[in-house]
Formats: structure tokens, sequence, C-alpha cells
């Protein structure tokens, strides 16, 4: 199972171990292990989509056996960073494999510009918030001349630091199935692999939404009502004997606290008890 | 007025807590200062040495000065809201408008803590002293609730402790609406350095500096505090002698405890609240004839659903609701796009930066209504819908009105109408059960969307379920009959083949009479050919029997035993042979025990009544009895045998007596019954529904059928619901739709208990066995053969008395004769009728006194009572001690006590009282009917409440029965003729006593029914 990895003569050449050394995978423990057991990887369309890309980049064959590296937990972690997507592969070799799929981020700028079609239109946050990649999301990067996706090959090299020169290998595959199935769960990810992670993001759409709105706070916006309430001044609570609730019901949450030996817990008890007691 | 009403105002200055100050309209207006740089003295602010005064504060507040930055026109300040002056200041200064400037003002400072007191009379106090009031209040409220904490005084120097307010939930909520409602003014003193404080922060920091104030005040001087450790001291108001800073471990754990309290309201949820708009946003009331709907977002604490809060808010003001949940706006926008998988119509709505809400149209608002919100409720979002609105569609329904036509229109009585008349009949949609008019059908039929508004609320409605119930009224304007109607009111709505549930039927006049029990019915008069007088609720029963009858609905007469069902059907009979044209024979089966009562009944109440007993071995065709008579009286065990026969003759009325005897459908004399021909159909029984509903079933299916859909049917809508689930609303249902054909009066029925003497006398006859029969017949040969053999005088007598007994106890059960100890078995025809009047006593509830003159018989009858109805039944004989007597009548008297009381005529005839038996029955004669009156009195006297039922048991054709003649004949005679015992008897000619003793009667057949329905007790 090992031998179509192992293609042409350049290969003893680069690595002179012998072919037993080089056998099998060595297990992992706490590996990454693939959620899904069986069937289609990838379940929403923009991990299809990216999955899709790799297949016209030729993965597609490996694809399989990147299922299965993955579902044996082979990939020892997995990042999603701005730029790319680096992973650890354990392959057969006792050093684990460094593995990385790049890809281009987006511009500053362009962050601007996409930031700015975003805000403008609640439907995008909302829909990644709820764990969703919006389906018009790549109309929006058309917009501004950008792409989700990578176009093509060149903007998407890969390297891994096994023996097999074929590029994707399976450990990248693996790393590309994890990361699809990471985008499944979390469309944030795929956008911080183009450059900005989840709280930057989210963080520049508010500061566009608060500063397109919000009430305005500084008293010289707030002069033709300088004397008035915001809102009616709440009327002071009412409440009768019968309604009033526990006063220890705060202690009785509280974890144990021991002073001197002693629980400061019953030491305010009885304080408590009097702060209960109406006035007079 | 000399001096103008001043405006006071408070403000929170971060430095010194609490300041007050106020405004003079008598004061000059413009500043004489020309400072342009720093702060010019506010020209009409109330000075330092008058504000303390202005105030009330005493000697509590410190005077000082602040730098307000107040909105000012170039040379003066602005008036406030509050300050009103004789002369209204002309504002149209500058062209820019007011800017802030600096102005410095006399304040009073208030100790720590201390909230702005009430304005004093005279004065008038702007919103900022209310503002800054209700922070205290908050904080009062926080103290004796215990929302309060301890915690280190990191503003100190680090060694003391503070009370600190914990805001969690509603508190948080509210302490954010008063910062939401915090006038600026209450916030704008100048520090140099620093910007003026948000409202949130101003209203922490009063909030915090109250608390710790009053929380210190209330504790300090106390016995708690007293005895608590030193460390605790440093919560009071009073510094402690040589008290050490806190040690480290309660510093350190006051911090932990800072965690539980730190300000949260929970995880929250998106809401969606609907409601109709009214106004617009100007507040302009809304005309547009269509409505429109406003679908607002907002975030709903998902611990507390009443801590919500708008997404209008979210956005306003994005900091203030970042202090209880992470991020506020990014959870309202993920939680709507998690909707928006549920109702895909909110993704438009997001189409803008913040997005509040979504405008409905009536349409919009339907589907939301009839399909969103269960879905969004169960997708966990919360759904807030107005009053009076529900989520889903609402019920639609059929409501049927009507009432029957007479001739010319006129509503036609109950004494007129006829089961072929026509009814006036409508249908009508109903709306959760209401009736809609025609203005609100038609507006429903014309509404685009099936919403609509009904009487003050919307509602939705299913569009298909709409046009199919349009459809059905669209084809149903027909007039329905009499019978049509009445058979659709007892139809179980399953059953109705119309598109949608029948929710109600409303029959105005003699239908709506019938349908509500028949108590409004017009009373008909006593027939003339009945001797009798009726009761006035025995007149009812005849109105509603010849009602049901003109319109061919069968019925059940289901009176309580004792109330005269017999006296009804009869005088039914009379009545409608007084004004038909000789209607065709009436059928009445009853058990074998009651056959020749009903003859008797018959003939001594309706004498003109032509009655043929088809029952015995004597019995001919009974085409041809039927054919000259107007009653044919049979038992259920002849109806089986000669079903063939019956079922072949036309007959007007069958009347099923005891009709319990039918309540197995399944077994012989239920099925010859279905086969029997008849216009009418009655059934007569005590207790309609003895051990099961099913036994309702059959009977009303016996007079009415088909009328309660198939048996299992029934069992499945009724019987299982009823009698399973306990179900009460399916029970009222069942008795609703019976109602009409079932009439039930009990003894203590308001309506009857009046009409009721106090104790009701009836002669029940019984038969004999074929063995009582012929052992009869024995004794009796016996007895003539040898008693000329003697001399008349002291012998004769005796033989005579002695065969008399034999007679008596032959009647009573053929083991009493033979001594034989045999088992009791179906052998004697007296204890037969005797099992079915204790079946319906008990069934009732009631209690009975059974009397005998025979130890030996009660000996006997006691166990096998007991076994038959396994029940406790007290037997009292001469052989038992007085006190075991005592105990027995005391315990008989009880709630709980037996239902059943067996005594022997001599040991329980006088002294005792029994009134907790409403029954007494007398399972043999005592000629003397003073001595069985005794006896029942025993039940029948003082404390006695109800009616008290006697029943004699004679048995047919023996001496008992003659007897019983000769006593009724000659009852005024009584205390002549009949001596006291049985004596006079015996001094009759042989011939007499031949005509008296011998036996003029079948013997009773097996009853097939009883053994069919037999439950095996």
């Amino acid at each position: 199972m090992v031998r179509e990895t192992r293609s042409g003569p350049r290969f003893s050449e680069r690595f002179p171990e012998s072919y037993a050394e080089y056998g099998k995978r060595k297990p992992v423990e706490d590996g990454l292990v693939a959620r899904s057991r069986r069937g289609a990887i990838g379940e929403s369309w923009w991990s299809g989509r990216f999955l899709a890309v790799l297949t016209q980049l030729g993965v597609g064959g490996r694809l399989d056996r990147g299922k299965t590296y993955a579902r044996a937990g082979q990939v020892v972690d997995l990042a999603i960073e701005p730029g790319a997507i680096t992973a650890t592969v354990q392959g057969s070799r006792d050093e684990p494999y460094r593995a990385r799929i790049a890809l281009r981020p987006f511009a500053d700028e362009a962050w601007e510009a996409v930031l700015d079609a975003l805000a403008a239109d609640s439907w995008y946050a909302a829909a990644l918030l709820a764990g969703e990649v919006p389906d018009d999301l790549e109309a929006v990067l058309a917009g501004v001349g950008l792409s989700l996706f990578p176009q093509g090959s060149g903007e998407l090299p890969m390297d891994c630091s096994c023996p097999d020169w074929s590029v994707p290998c399976k450990h990248l595959a693996a790393v590309a199935y994890l990361a699809a199935e990471e985008f499944d769960v979390d469309p944030f990810a795929l956008l911080r692999w183009r450059g900005r992670d989840r709280a930057t993001l989210l963080a520049a759409l508010r500061d566009r939404r608060d500063a397109g709105a919000g009430t305005p706070t500084a008293l010289e916006d707030l002069l033709d009502r300088f004397h008035g309430p915001g809102v009616p001044v709440p009327a002071p609570p009412e409440r009768t004997a019968r309604l009033r609730p526990d006063p220890e019901a705060l202690l009785d949450e509280l974890p144990p606290l021991d002073v001197d030996g002693v629980d400061a817990r019953e030491v305010l008890r009885p304080l408590y008890r009097r702060l209960a007691e109406p006035d007079g | 007025m000399t001096d103008g009403v001043l405006a006071l105002h408070a403000l929170w200055s971060p430095g010194r807590g609490v300041c007050l100050w106020a405004e003079d309209p008598e004061r000059p207006v413009r500043t004489t200062s020309r400072a342009r740089r720093g702060a010019r003295p506010h020209p009409f602010a109330v000075p330092a040495e008058r504000l303390a005064a202005v105030w009330g504060t005493g000697g509590a507040a410190t005077a000082g000065v602040a730098v307000l930055a107040l909105p000012s026109d170039p040379d003066a300040p602005r008036d406030s809201d509050d300050l009103e002056r004789e002369e209204p200041r002309d504002h149209a200064g500058g062209p820019g408008g007011p800017v802030l400037a600096d102005w410095s003002v006399p304040v009073l400072e208030l100790p720590p803590g201390a909230a702005p007191p009430v304005a004093p009379a005279g004065t008038r106090a702007s919103p900022s002293v209310a503002a800054l009031r209700a922070v205290d209040a908050l904080a009062t409220d926080l103290i004796a609730r215990g929302r309060v904490l301890p915690a280190p005084d990191e503003a100190g120097d680090g060694h003391g402790l503070v009370w600190h307010p914990v805001l969690q939930g509603p508190d948080l909520v509210a302490a954010d609406t008063l910062a939401a409602a915090l006038p600026p003014v209450c916030r704008c003193e100048r520090v140099p350095g620093e910007d003026p404080p948000t409202a949130a922060a101003v209203v922490e920091a009063a909030l915090a500096a109250a608390v710790d104030a009053h929380a210190r005040a209330r504790i300090t001087g106390t016995e708690e505090l007293a005895s608590a450790p030193d460390w605790a001291h440093a919560l009071g108001a009073e510094p402690v002698l040589g008290a050490t800073s806190p040690p480290a471990s309660l510093l350190a754990g006051l911090r932990r405890w800072a965690v539980v309290g730190a300000p949260h309201a929970g995880p929250a949820r998106a809401s969606f609240r609907l409601d109709e708009v009214v106004v617009d946003h100007l507040g302009h009331a809304v005309e547009d004839p269509e409505p429109v709907f406003r679908l607002t977002f907002a975030l709903q604490s998902a611990q507390d659903p009443s801590l919500t809060v708008d997404a209008d808010t979210v956005w306003r003001d994005p900091t203030a609701l970042r202090r209880w949940l992470d991020d506020p706006a990014d959870l309202l926008l993920g939680e709507l796009g998690r909707a928006a998988r549920v109702y895909p119509e909110i993704g438009d709505a997001l189409r803008t930066p913040r997005p509040t809400g979504m405008d409905l149209d009536l349409a919009g608002a339907h589907h939301f209504l009839a399909h969103v919100a269960a879905d969004l409720d169960r997708a966990g979002f919360g759904v807030l819908l107005p009053a009076g609105w529900r989520g889903g569609p609402a019920r639609l329904g059929l409501v049927g009105a009507g009432q029957a036509e007479g001739p010319e229109g006129v509503v036609t009585t109950s004494a007129r109408l006829r089961r072929d008349d026509l009814v006036d009949f409508s249908w009508r949609l109903a709306v959760d059960g209401e009736a809609l008019s025609d203005d609100e059908m038609d507006a429903l039929v014309r509404a685009k969307a099936p919403l609509v508004r009904l009487r003050g609320r919307w509602v939705a409605v299913d569009p298909d379920r709409l046009r199919d119930g349009l459809a059905f009224l669209a084809e149903r304007r027909d007039h329905p009959s009499v019978g049509d109607v009445l058979h659709l009111a007892v139809t179980h709505p399953d059953d109705v083949p119309a598109p949608l549930p029948v929710e109600e039927l409303r029959l105005d006049g003699a239908l709506g009479d019938l349908l509500a029990g028949g108590s409004s019915l017009e009373p008909l008069d006593d027939p003339p050919g009945v001797h009798a007088t009726l009761r006035p609720y025995q007149r009812r029963g005849l109105s509603w029997l010849a009602f049901l009858a003109r319109l061919g609905l069968g019925g059940v007469l289901a009176d309580d035993m004792g109330l005269g069902k017999t006296l009804q059907v009869l005088a039914l009979e009379s009545h409608e042979r007084g004004i038909d044209d000789a209607p065709g024979p009436t059928l009445l089966v009853c058990p074998t025990s009651v056959v020749s009562t009903w003859r008797r009944e018959a003939e001594r109440f309706v004498p003109d009544l032509r009655v043929a007993v088809h029952h015995g071995a004597g019995r001919t065709d009974p085409a041809a009895a039927a054919a000259d008579a107007d009653l044919v009286v049979t038992s259920y065990g002849t109806l089986v045998r000669d079903s063939e026969a019956l079922a072949g003759v036309a007959w007007h009325r069958v009347v099923l007596d005891e009709a319990q005897m039918v309540k197995n459908n399944r077994s012989r004399g239920a099925k010859a019954v279905r086969r029997l021909d008849a216009e009418h159909r009655l059934a007569l029984t005590g207790t309609p529904v003895e051990n099961r509903l099913a036994e309702l079933w059959s009977i009303m299916d016996a007079v009415n059928p088909g009328m309660l859909g198939t048996a299992s049917a029934f069992r499945e809508r009724y019987a299982v619901p009823v009698e399973r689930h306990g179900r009460t609303d399916v029970a009222e249902d069942l008795r609703r739709r019976t109602r009409p054909f079932l009439l039930r009066r009990l003894k203590t029925d308001p309506t009857v208990v009046d009409d009721l003497p106090d104790k009701i006398e009836t002669i029940e006859r019984c038969g004999l066995t074929g063995e009582q029969a012929s052992l009869y017949r024995v004794v009796v040969d016996q007895m003539l053969d040898t008693i000329d053999d003697v001399k008349p005088g002291i012998e004769r007598r005796g033989r005579v008395l002695a065969a008399m007994t034999k007679l008596k106890q032959v009647c009573n059960h053929p083991a009493l004769l033979l001594h034989d100890g045999s088992p009791i078995g179906r052998r004697s025809g007296k204890i037969a009728r005797l099992e079915e009047i204790l079946a319906e006593v008990l069934a009732a509830g009631d209690k009975a006194l059974l009397f005998t003159q025979y130890a030996a018989f009660g000996d006997m009858l006691a166990p096998h009572l007991a076994a038959r109805f396994d029940t406790e039944v007290a037997w009292l004989h001469g052989g038992v001690s007085r006190k075991a007597r005592d105990t027995m009548v005391e315990r008989f008297q009880s709630e709980e006590g037996p239902s059943l009381f067996l005594l022997s005529l001599r040991a329980g005839g006088t002294g005792i009282t029994l009134t907790a038996a409403q029954h007494v029955v007398h399972l043999d004669r005592w000629w003397n009917p003073a001595v069985e009156d005794q006896a029942t009195d025993r039940a029948y006297r003082i404390g006695q409440k109800r009616t008290v039922g006697v029943r004699k048991l004679v048995t047919a054709g023996t001496l008992e029965e003659r007897i019983d003649d000769l006593v009724a004949g000659k009852r005024a005679l009584a205390d002549l003729a009949v001596r006291d015992g049985e004596d006079w008897l015996a001094d009759l000619s042989t011939d007499d006593l031949a005509k008296v003793l011998s036996l003029d009667a079948e013997p009773d057949e097996p009853e097939p029914g009883e053994e069919d329905d037999d439950d095996g007790a």
C-alpha cells in the first residue's frame, strides 16, 4: 500500500533509508481525527468549492488517501493562519512532516473595501455568525476585484517536508481534507486564511457600524435635551414584605471563604439579615 | 409675585459625589464678566449663601463651586427647561444655536452616598433630581435584597472594605435604564484634563457610593456588627480603634466573590415581536386601510425572558449592553442569521447596516402567525405576539342554527312538531368556537390573506380549510327535516359529512328544547284512560315520550326505580290510543319475573288497554295475539325463542323493560331485539350504565340503531377516553349528544323530590321456577287430600296453617321446604327478582332493609347475597344479642356500614331506627298490613329525609298473590276481617281453600338473556 508513493529512482537518491524504515505510518496519539467517518467530505457549499479547486489542481485522486490519513488521526496539529494552513503530519518516519498550503491574503486596502461592503449589509455578518458563508459573498468580493477561492495553482502553493515529490502528497491531501472540515464548522476560517481572523473582522465591522449610527453621548450633541431624561426616569421599585426575596440568597451562591478559621459567609449572614430590615 | 420659582438641579461630580445647585429667574441674565478664558460666573445661579436654605439641607452639605458646561448663548447660559420667567427669553441669538460653555456655579456637596433631597415646596425640581434619586432608590432596594457584596476598597489605601452593588438580571437592566434616562446635565461638571463621564459611568459610580453609604449606615451600631470579627468592622461607618488592615486571605477571597457578583444577564437569544402598526414613526395614527405589521428584532435573556432589548437599542448604544453581553451586536446578528434558516424572509430585512425589524403586510403577518411563529419557537427563539394573538391558525368549525317552521312560517310548538317537518336551518363558520356574522364571513371571503380582525383581535385561519368550509356553506342551503337535524345533533363530528368539525348546533323552539333535555316541553294532560293521577314529573315524562314518539325517535327512560316508569309508558299507550286511529300493537319485552306484574299494572292503570301475554307453555302465534291486543307482554327468553314469529309482526312500538338485559349487544336477546320491526322503540332502565359505557351504547343502539355510530367507533371516541383517561370533557360531550334521547330523573332531583310522596309502595310480582311449581302442587294436593280427614277445629286449622307455611317457604326457595341445605342456585323466582332489585339499589349507592319471617330463609340468603354482590350483608335475627344488635344498627346507620340489612320480622320489626335505608323489601308476606307497616317504619320514620321505596314480593299465581288481592281489596275492612296473623285463613271451607291455594301460573323459563349477560358474579 505504500508502493505507489515511492515511484522513480529519485527516491533512493533523496532518501537513502531502507524500505522497512520507510514503511508504515506511525500511529499518533491525540491526532486530529476527521469527524466524518465515511461518505463525502466538505458538507457545505464553500468547503465543497474549496475541494473542487483542489480537484482542478489535480489533487482529486489523492483526497481519498488523505481522508484515510486524516481519519487515522495522522495529522498532529493544524492551524489556519492568514496566508497559510500549516500542519504537522505524522508519516512513517519518526520525525513528523511539516505541510503547508499557502494562499495569498487580501491586501489591507482590499480588506477595507470588503469590510465596507460587508458592514453596509448585515446579512453577511449574520450568516457568518450563524455558521454559514453567505452564498452571495463571492459576488461582494468580485465587486472589489477579489475572489474567495484560489483561482489557479499559482495562487495555492503547497509544500510538505515528506520525501514524496508529487504535489500534493497524501499528507497535504490529509491537511486539505481536515481544513475543509474546519471550514464546514467555522466559515470564518476561510476568511482568516485570506487575512482577517474572526475577532479582527467583527471588530472592524463593529467600528463601521458604530461609526454610522448610535446615539451621541457627547454633551455637545445633546444640547437640545440637556436637562431632560433620555427615557422616562423609572419609578422606584415597589416591594412588599411578601415579595421580598431572601436577602441571604447571594451568600448561598458564594464559595466558602475562610478567614482566621471562620467562614466569612457566616460572619456576614447576620449582617445581611440586618440589611434587609426595613428602616426604622 | 415677587419671587420667581427656583429651578433645582442635581449632578454627579466624579470627585465630590452628588452636588446640588439652582437657578433663580429673578436674577439678571447677562454676565458682567468679560473673561473669555476660563469659566465665567453663572449669572442667575442661586448664590452659595442662599443655596442651603433653598434646598433645606441644613448643615449636612458643604458649600462649594463647580464648573459646569451648559448650553449657552454667547453672553449667557440658556435657561433650563424647568425655569419659568415672567418674560420668556429670546433665544434667537447666534446663528449657530447654543454651544457648550463653562460657568462656575455655586453648589452644595452632599455627604458621600447621599441622595438629593425632595425639592422643597415653592421650588421646582428638574429631572436631574429625579434621576439621581432613582439611582438612590435602586441602591436601597439592592441592599434590602442582599444584592451587595463586600469588596476591597481599591480606590482607597487598599486596606479598607467597601460594599459593592451586585447587578444581575433585572437589576442590570434597571441600571441600564437609569443610565439611558440620565439627563446630560447630571454629568456636565468640567474637570480639567478629563472627558465628562458617560451616563453609564455616572450611574455606576453613584450607585456604588449610595450602596456603600447606606449599607454601612444600616449595620453601624448593631449587635450583629458588634459581635462580628474585627475585619467585618471595616464594613461599618465607625472606625474601630486599633483595627488593622483586612487579612490577605480575605482580600483574595473577596476578589473570587466578585466574580460571582459580576454583572451579567445570562445568555441571550434573539426574539421576535409582532405588532400591528397603529402609529407611524412620527406618532401619527396610521389610516392605511391595509393594516401594517411590524416584526421587531430583539435580544432576550434566556434566563429571564422579561429582559428584552430591542435591536434598535443594541445599535444605538453599543457600549451599554456590552457590560452584560460579550458582544451584543454580533450575538444579535448571529441569531438573526440562524433565524433566517427558519424564516428566510428575514434575510431581506438584514440587507442594511443595522437591522431592527421588518414590516409585514397582511399576508406576511398571516404567514408569520400561522407557520413561522411556531417554527421559530421550536428553533429556540423567543416569539412575542400581542395579547389575544397566538401562534398557529385558529380553529375553524361550523355552527348550525335553525328552528322548525310551521306551515305559515310560524315557529312550531312541540305539540305539533313532526319528524318530516322542515327546519329553517343554516350553517355558519365559527372561529375558535364563535360563530361569525354575515359581515364577518364576508370580510373573511374578501380578505386577501386569511388573517382577519374578529372582535378586536387578529385571527389567522388556514386558507385551505377556509375554502373547504366556504364551499360547504355554498352547497348547503337546503331545508333539512326535523329528523335530519336531530340525527345531526347526535352524530359524532367525525361522522358528519362536512369538511370542518361541527362545533355547535343551535336550535330554537321545540327542537332546542329536545336537545336541551326536553325540560320545557308543554306538559300533556293525564290521558282519560289512565286510572291514576300522574305526578308532575311523570306528566313531563309522558310529554317527552309522546314527543319522541311523534318524531319516531327512540328514547331511554332511565328514571330511578320507584319513580313509575311503568305508569309513564302505560300512560303513553293510553294517550296515543286516545288521539290516534288505532296504532298497531306494542310489544313489551321484560324479564320473566315481571311479566305478570306488567299485565296486572296495565289492567289496573289502563283497564281499556287490551293486554295479551305471550309467554309460557300455552302461548300461541304472536301475530294472532297481536291482532287483538294493544299491548303484548313477553319475556326476553320468549323473544329469543320466538324471534322469527315476533319479527314478522309490524309493531307500533317495542318497549324494552329492564333494558340492561340487552347491554351486551352480542347477546341473543339483543340480536332478537334488533330483528323486531317497530315504528318506535323505548327502553326502560334504572341503570343505563352499570359497569361500562359500552352498555349505554348498546341500549341507545337498540332504540336508535346506528345513532351513536359503530360499537368500535364509540369505544374509541368515548369509552376509552372516559373510562381509561378520565376525560370529563368527553363525558360531557357524550352526555350532550345523548341528552335528547335519555330522560333520567333521580329521586333526589329537586324537580322530582317535591312531587314524591314520603313512601312509595309497590307490589313486586315474581314467578316460580319449575322446581318450585311442582313442589307447590305437591303440598297443595297433599293438604287438600287429607284436610277433610280431620274434624274442623284445632287440628284442621293446624294442618291448614302448616300447609300454608310450607307453600310460602316454597315460594321463597325450595330448600326451605326440603331442609336439605342444597345450594340456592337459580331455583327461586323470588330470589331472582330480589337480585334484580338489589342490583339497582346498590348501583344507586342506596341502602336497603330486607324483611323475612323465616329465620332459616335469612340464614341462607345472607351469605348468598353477600357473595352475589360482593358486599357485606348484616343479618339480624332472634339469636343476636342485644349488644350485637345495637352495634349492627349503628354500623348500618354510618356511611361506611353495610348497604344491605336482612332482618327477621320478629327480631327487627320494632324498636330500632334504620333511616340510612331508602328501600324496604318484604321478602314474604305477613298478612297483617299493620305488622308490615311497623317494619317498614324502621326506615320511614323521623330522620328520614328521602322518599322510602317499599316493595312487597309476591309470587304470582300462588296463595301469596291471592291473599294479597284479598287484603288489598278489603283494605278498608282490614281491621275487621283480617285478624292478627293468618288464623282467619284456616277457617275457610275446603273449596275456598282450594281456590286460594291452588297454583295458577306457569313456571318461569330460564332467561337466555340472563345467561348471556351474566358477568360471572
